[in-house]
């Protein structure tokens, strides 16, 4: 056996978890609220009632969020906070995705992120912010402007898209 | 006698050539950690095997456990029990997934009442790597890290198997293909964390009788799977595997009007089976873009017809060919246009091979796609791709090697070890090495927790001192910071084994500049630092308590004394009150801020310096106690000087090729040259500055700042936001000379400079990727752009080329680009 396999790191001063940051982006307007992927409502109850997301996207502040068809400009590039207000989630884990589109449709990157609905929470709700460092990155750097799309899934289905504009 | 012998040699001879024919198949694999997982044929080198307990939540060690539990309880009762498996798929190459399951064998079960358990498989969903696999728990996914929610972060899914109410049998297998065809496609594709069983309905209420957990209490639902250490070899945890493997080594040769397609067929896979072979392709050429995802094939249908035209309703592709086995063997070659609608000169044409297996004595066929069934969850992302410009000269023909997937944005310059691995940025929690040479791959996809997004640097076997407590002996190696905010060694020649991983600085945000590596070996004495040391700085938005830290290789530590034995351990400053205090930073000594650090360090290893570029807050005034170039002792990581240049910066420093100075870009697009080494006495101290230039007012300095000549005086070469320029600086000199400024007409890629670099005319020449989808090349003498060399990648609207880089045994350029993929281009052009 490799001792590579069974190597200690805690002997490290800085020994922290590492899931911190999943910050709620308090007070961001949500912005097209979609159609999930068809769980049912918390508490077992057999009317299905699609998930919803809502999307806010922030500057990495929380201070200027936009809502439908957000735009930014290159020039000042800020990071952004992507939150996304989950309802009518069914009690226990998720996991949401956020494929970052192109404007000509391809990937440029994919966030994921686990989440956990209580049992207790009968709404089914869900904060998920995911930091999207924009500052210093190829997007800055090769001026990628035009229409984005942000695209995020819950469980491997797309719930919803949201609508995101880069100008030079 | 004579005769007879020379007969047994014949024969020997074909078997030989028959035994040394590629077996090219459907093929199925069992894959199964048994024991420690030392199996010559499987080692499951990143499998692991253990469970997860509630009521002892931070209990680890179950690695070796003999069986592994999952029970039920009553509400209330904090006592569930969850098995976690996860299989090394590394002995399956790139193929098309046909379908996966996953079989455990009960050595015990106990059901109340007589009745029966469902049990549930669920995809993880967040990382967890061997070399910590040891310590997951109910709590933890490392001895470091946390799950997000207790028990396990997974997707909760209805795939279930029925126990049925007997000890001492195997359960029905569970469908695990929609989930394991993510890992070998889709777009992007997902990272393999493994599998947890669990009872849907644990906690539930839904027992007979009260239960407490323990085995013997009858109102218990529960089950002892046989885990990898059980006696009997055939019942550990196993995952039935059948794929299709893609076809290897395609090369396109364009002529006036054709282009000829050549491939191979990889060798089964040892210890599998083979459940149809091989019996050819099935090309799709497409005119002017790559062929679309949509395009498909139905498995278990006939071929479809030659130069039939848009499968699947996917657009303008045409099928050239269905090319199968003949007396002649297997197709391993095709010569368009063959029967159908000739190439034209002048256009790029993509093809993509789908390698075919017929299914037994029928005429029906099963494609390299992940999955079947039902086209709309069938995807094409990983089947193999080359594309071909004909022309009518040979000057007008053009290819590129080769070309290889990754499916998320690739636009960071690849990390090489030359002649060896090429290791591409994927924008996705996956690492992915190719040989630089064919494009197969090199290593299997590696999961890691968060996006790769900057170049990795790789050591040769040869080159890396990883450390000596790792005891892995000499290998080649690649850190990489992710997007999870981990820094991770990658063991690059253990097949890419995650060696080790650390959250290493207690902040959280993004690595958005990449690792530079202080390797011991092109270290000199003053180096203190007895192995490799990863250096780099963080981005935490809105911040200027931001961090530059160095973490010794052996463990990641970043804290002096620290570290594994006699590593000295690493070091760490950070800005920000009660941070960094030094003349360097103004009067006082006095406090430095640090924001966000977007760019790679840069080391001097003459004189065991780090420079290092940082944001400044905007803070044109340049205020002093507000950086953007910092100049650190790479062995402590004092501050030795700084200087606030009055704009962020976001490129990298370099050197000078003499090492008699440092050249720094500005986000305004303004060069600086300091000396190496002499400061000027503060407060503040800052670096001695040579020279400066405005620039050509064209935006900030992208990348670096490439030296394209070895001798003084040096040219330099800088690309901003239209245009590439070079300039002339003299060692020992005091000011730029602007030599050339060009005009792209896209937007350009930090340029790839390596003395020695020639085009077909033993020009010397510099590569610049563009935003008009093409690899650029130019003259460093004059700048002009040679056009009608330029080197299609992707010229669909909106495709970026990324930063290109050199493997210089095999002579290509490998560049990414924003349509998910990595080119080769062999040079000269």
């Amino acid at each position: 056996m490799r001792t590579s396999k069974r190597r200690s790191l805690l002997n490290s001063a800085f020994f922290t978890a590492a899931l911190g940051g999943l910050l709620i982006a308090g007070g961001c307007a949500g912005i097209q609220p979609g159609g999930g992927s068809g769980s049912n409502l918390p508490g077992g109850g057999n009317t299905p009632v699609p998930a919803t997301a809502a999307v806010s996207i922030c500057d990495s502040g929380n201070s200027k969020c936009q809502t439908a068809a957000a735009t930014y400009s290159l020039a000042t590039a800020p990071d952004l906070n992507i939150a996304v207000n989950w309802t009518n989630v069914t009690a226990g884990n998720h996991s949401q995705e956020i494929r970052l589109l192109m404007p000509n449709g391809n990937v440029y990157q994919r966030f994921q992120n686990s989440f956990l609905v209580p049992a207790s929470d009968t709404m089914g709700t869900a904060s998920v912010s995911r930091f999207i460092p924009i500052m210093g990155t190829f997007i800055a750097q090769r001026q990628i402007t035009g229409g984005w799309k942000l695209e995020v899934s819950l469980d491997g289905k797309v719930a919803t898209t949201g609508d995101l504009q880069f100008n030079p | 006698m004579a005769l007879r012998s020379k007969r047994w040699l014949f024969l020997g001879l074909a078997l030989l050539v028959f035994r040394a024919m590629p077996i090219h198949a459907q093929e199925q694999v069992t894959l199964q950690l048994s024991g420690s997982g030392l199996s010559a044929i499987d080692p499951q080198d990143r499998a692991i095997n253990t469970w997860l307990d509630q009521g002892n939540p931070t209990t680890d060690h179950h690695a070796t456990a003999a069986s592994l539990p999952v029970q039920s309880v009553s509400t209330g009762t904090t006592l569930a029990q969850r098995a976690f498996l996860e299989f090394d798929l590394s002995r399956i190459p790139r193929s098309g997934i046909k379908s996966a399951t996953v079989q455990v064998f009960i050595n015990t079960l106990s059901a109340p009442d007589g009745g029966s358990i469902n049990w549930e498989i669920d995809p993880v969903t967040s990382f967890n790597a061997l070399p910590l696999a040891y310590a997951i728990s109910w709590t933890n996914r490392s001895n470091q890290l946390s799950w997000t929610s207790l028990g396990g972060d997974f997707v909760a899914t209805d795939n279930t198997v029925n126990t049925g109410t007997v000890s001492n049998a195997f359960l029905p297998a569970w469908n695990v293909t929609s989930t394991v065809k993510t890992w070998f496609g889709g777009f992007p594709p997902q990272p393999n964390y493994g599998f947890i069983i669990k009872d849907p309905r644990e906690s539930a209420n839904s027992l007979s009788g009260p239960c407490n957990g323990t085995p013997a209490n009858a109102h218990c639902d529960y089950g002892l799977i046989a885990s990898n250490q059980d006696a009997t070899t055939s019942h550990r945890p196993a995952m039935v595997v059948q794929f299709i493997q893609e076809v290897q080594n395609l090369t396109a040769t364009p002529g006036s009007a054709s282009v000829v397609l050549n491939w191979t067929y990889p060798a089964a896979v040892a210890n599998g089976t083979t459940l149809n072979a091989t019996t050819g392709v099935v090309i799709v050429r497409n005119a002017g873009a790559p062929v679309p995802n949509s395009a498909l094939f139905t498995d278990g249908a006939a071929l479809p017809t030659a130069c039939s035209t848009s499968p699947n309703g996917s657009g303008a592709s045409v099928v050239v060919v269905a090319s199968t086995t003949t007396a002649t063997g297997t197709p391993t070659t095709f010569s368009d246009p063959g029967t159908c609608t000739a190439p034209a000169n002048g256009t790029t044409y993509f093809y993509k091979v789908f390698a075919v297996a017929k299914i037994g004595a029928t005429t029906n066929f099963n494609y390299s796609t992940n999955g079947t069934g039902v086209l709309a969850g069938v995807d094409n992302s990983f089947v193999t791709e080359i594309s071909a410009t004909p022309g009518a000269t040979a000057a007008a023909r053009q290819s590129p090697s080769w070309v290889a997937p990754v499916q998320a944005a690739s636009l960071a310059a690849p990390g090489v070890n030359p002649g060896v691995t090429v290791l591409a940025t994927t924008n996705n929690a996956l690492v992915q090495g190719f040989d630089p040479a064919t494009g197969n791959d090199a290593i299997r996809p590696i999961s890691i927790g968060g996006a790769v997004t900057t170049r990795m640097p790789v050591l040769a076997s040869d080159e890396a001192d990883y450390g000596p407590a790792t005891g892995n002996g000499a290998q080649s190696m690649a850190f990489l910071a992710g997007g999870d905010s981990l820094v991770y060694d990658i063991e690059v020649g253990n097949n890419g084994f995650v060696g080790d991983f650390l959250d290493p600085v207690p902040v959280n945000g993004a690595y958005t500049g990449g690792v530079a590596l202080q390797a011991k070996a092109f270290s000199n004495v003053g180096n203190t630092k007895p192995n490799d040391v990863m250096i780099m700085g963080t981005h935490v938005a809105a911040s200027t308590a931001n961090l530059i830290f160095a973490a010794v290789t052996c463990n990641l530590s970043v804290s002096p004394g620290t570290g594994c034995v006699g590593s000295g351990g690493g070091w760490n400053i950070q800005g920000g009150t009660g941070g960094v205090t030094s003349l360097g930073c103004g009067v006082g000594p006095a406090t430095c801020f640090m924001d966000i650090i977007t760019s790679t360090p840069l080391i001097d290893y003459t004189n065991n310096i780090v420079w290092v570029t940082s944001h400044n807050n905007g803070d044109s005034g340049a205020s002093a106690n507000l950086p953007d170039v910092w100049k650190l002792d790479a062995n402590s990581g004092a501050v030795l000087a700084a200087i606030n240049l009055g704009s962020n910066i976001d490129a990298s420093p370099n050197t000078l090729p003499d090492g008699t100075g440092v050249v720094v870009g500005t986000s305004s697009g303004a060069l600086f040259a300091f000396d190496a080494i002499a400061t000027v006495a503060g407060p503040p101290t800052t670096p001695k500055q040579l020279a400066t230039n405005v620039g050509v007012a064209d935006g900030a300095i992208k990348g670096f700042p490439v030296m394209g000549s070895n001798a003084s005086p040096f040219t330099i070469v800088v690309s901003t936001n239209t245009k590439v320029t070079a300039y002339s600086f003299p060692s020992g000199g005091s000011s730029f000379t602007q030599l050339w400024s060009t005009a792209m007409g896209c937007n350009p890629s930090t340029p790839l400079a390596v003395p020695g670099l020639v085009d077909a005319a033993s020009q010397p020449v510099i590569y610049v990727g563009c935003s008009d989808g093409k690899l650029h090349e130019l003259l460093l003498s004059t700048g002009v752009d040679e056009t009608a060399s330029a080197r299609i990648v992707d010229t669909v609207g909106g495709v970026v080329v990324g930063d290109p880089t050199l493997d210089v045994i095999s002579s290509k350029v490998i560049v990414g680009a924003t349509d998910g993929r990595v080119y080769a281009f062999a040079v000269p052009f």
